[in-house]
């Protein structure tokens, strides 16, 4: 078993707390992470996601119940170290404009290298190689303001600038919603290339159950501020009936297995990928 | 006589400055009452911009707008054009201007100079027909998203237009609130409403009567989505999704299986795929 990165457990959470404007944002909620995956939250809006992904670097922290583990520290200690935990950890957000810091491409990927201090040299080294992992041209970008990106490509200058900070643990909140289809199938490239070659752990808060299925190897679903259900991607959707009590809906690969069994067909493997499904029909017609 | 009809419309931003840029050109589109269409293209392939011209948000560079007959470049007629065509965008809380939901909803109509008990029964209308009735004393700003897309048709509904368009109004909601404002709209469309979707949401666009693809601002595909998804080859080299039956069905007759295009549902691959195979199917 892998290297647990992120060991969130029961974490109850109330925002302004003793005041009449009190609200429970959280009430039971347990998130792992294994190294070297992606892990998915999903829930329907308002369940609790968001705040529960603004504990993981410290930006909440533990009030009386839970306990959130990352990378080694316990952010309920008072004395943990959240610039290097926040160093470690990279947030992306739906938003990729709002975050942008300087007028151009390569100065606002420098940003955060910069700010820790590194030799120029080596900053130019960090860009050029977050630049690559996304995708992104080097000399074609490196030079262009960032208010005349296109939206996918505003996505992936974000993605780059937490990129270059080398973080262990990538955080993206909502990070493909309202792009195009091919925009969302390059950032799911980048995120399949980041886990396999360089190792990262990437946590992918989404709603959409497609994205999901393709790229997730373990699901947590949170619901009213609670975790209902977490596993293995195949074992989550193993349970419609309690994912459709919350409002999630099934992934499209899910939808074409069950067409099949109605028919007496059935494909084995359960698969829910589009891929792993063209798969198990082929294999259901050649048998 | 067609609800609108855009003829050889092409559209220029920055139009005698450095730099323009042509959003559009050349586009030839007929759009019937109670028709549903739905709209779909790369995220700059011109679907806003043409959405803006429907009701003279953006006028012409070139060709013509005519919405029941009239241009939206006719200054008179600019008032009756929006009363006809309605927009709803992705983020409503920028189109929010009241402190309650019912006045938010009222604001349009009662710009029309309508009476106040005219003005009341359209409110009530609207607000019984988006299901809002509770929310009435709310403000529209600390709603959930859903419910904030729900105040804005409401308020677009208020003021009866002929035709909703909607700007990708539903990319940013989760799939229970999405579900509900696509059957909405489905009931809407019932009732008669002809609409005009932008949308990346497969789901929408299959069941759309009409499917018009947009690519480098010229409109390059249209027809029933079953016509529009069996140039596979085209959407795919457009870098758009196909829906998820078609892509099976795609990989399954590049290895030989004598499937046909088009193929829309999970239910319509599974009975071809039984049609195919030897086994028998319930």
């Amino acid at each position: 078993m892998a290297k647990v990165i992120v060991s969130i457990r029961d974490l109850e959470y109330t925002y302004l707390p003793g005041t009449p404007l009190a609200s429970v944002a959280l009430r039971g909620a347990s998130l792992l992470v294994h190294q070297g995956e992606i892990a998915a939250l999903v829930g329907p809006s308002g369940a609790g996601k968001s705040t529960l992904v603004h504990f993981i670097n410290g930006l909440l922290r533990p009030q009386r119940r839970g306990q959130v583990l990352v990378l080694g520290q316990d952010l309920g200690a008072p004395d943990c170290d959240l610039t290097s935990l926040r160093r470690q950890v990279g947030l992306v957000f739906q938003f990729p404009h709002q975050q942008f810091l300087e007028r151009y491409v390569g100065d606002d990927i420098a940003y955060g290298p910069r700010q820790m201090g590194l030799p120029l040299a080596q900053v130019r080294e960090r860009v050029r190689w977050a630049m690559e992992l996304v995708g992104l041209d080097f000399e074609a970008f490196v030079d262009r303001p960032t208010f005349s990106l296109s939206g996918g490509e505003m996505r992936r200058v974000a993605l780059a600038g937490v990129l270059a900070l080398r973080p262990q643990l990538l955080i993206l909140d909502e990070a493909t919603a309202g792009l195009d289809p091919q925009g969302r199938r390059q950032i799911h490239q980048v995120l399949r290339r980041l886990r396999d070659k360089e190792g990262m752990s990437i946590l992918l808060v989404s709603n959409d159950m497609d994205e999901v299925a393709e790229l997730a190897d373990t699901v947590t679903v949170l619901r009213d501020g609670k975790t209902v259900l977490a596993g293995p991607l195949k074992e989550v959707f193993s349970h419609p009936q309690d994912l459709s009590r919350c409002g999630l809906g099934y992934p499209a690969g899910y939808q074409i297995v069950q067409e099949f069994a109605q028919r007496g067909i059935d494909l084995p493997g359960a698969p829910l990928r589009l891929a792993e499904v063209e798969e198990a029909i082929w294999r259901a017609l050649s048998s | 006589m067609s609800l609108i009809k855009v003829v050889k419309l092409g559209y220029t931003y920055g139009q005698g400055s450095g730099a323009p840029v042509q959003a559009l050109r050349g586009i030839d589109l007929e759009i019937s009452h109670g028709e549903y269409v739905a709209i779909i293209g790369r995220n700059g392939s011109g679907k806003s911009t043409l959405a803006k011209c429907l009701n003279g948000l953006l006028l012409p560079t070139e060709g013509d707008v005519w919405v029941e007959g009239m241009n939206t470049k006719d200054a008179t007629s600019r008032l009756k054009i929006r009363e006809t065509v309605g927009m709803v965008f992705q983020n409503p809380e920028n189109q929010f201007i009241a402190t309650t939901v019912e006045e938010e909803i009222a604001f349009g109509p009662e710009n029309l100079g309508l009476p106040r008990d005219i003005l009341i029964e359209r409110v009530e209308w609207a607000l019984r027909e988006v299901g809002l009735e509770e929310l009435r004393h709310r403000d529209p700003q600390r709603l959930s998203a859903g419910q904030k897309a729900r105040v804005a048709i409401a308020s677009v509904l208020a003021m009866q237009p002929a035709c909703l368009v909607l700007d990708e109004a539903t990319a940013l909601l989760d799939p229970l609130a999405r579900q509900d404002v696509l059957d909405l709209l489905s009931r809407l469309h019932h009732e008669g409403l002809t609409i005009v979707s932008i949308t990346h949401l497969m789901d929408e666009i299959v069941r759309a009567q009409r499917v018009c693809v947009l690519a480098g601002g010229s409109l390059v595909l249209e027809g029933s989505p079953r016509e529009v998804f069996s140039q596979e080859e085209m959407l795919v080299s457009l870098g758009l999704d196909l829906p998820p039956a078609a892509t099976v069905a795609r990989g399954l007759r590049q290895r030989g299986l004598g499937l046909a295009r088009g193929l829309l549902t999970p239910r319509e691959l599974a009975e071809a795929v039984c049609l195919l195979s030897e086994v028998p199917c319930g």
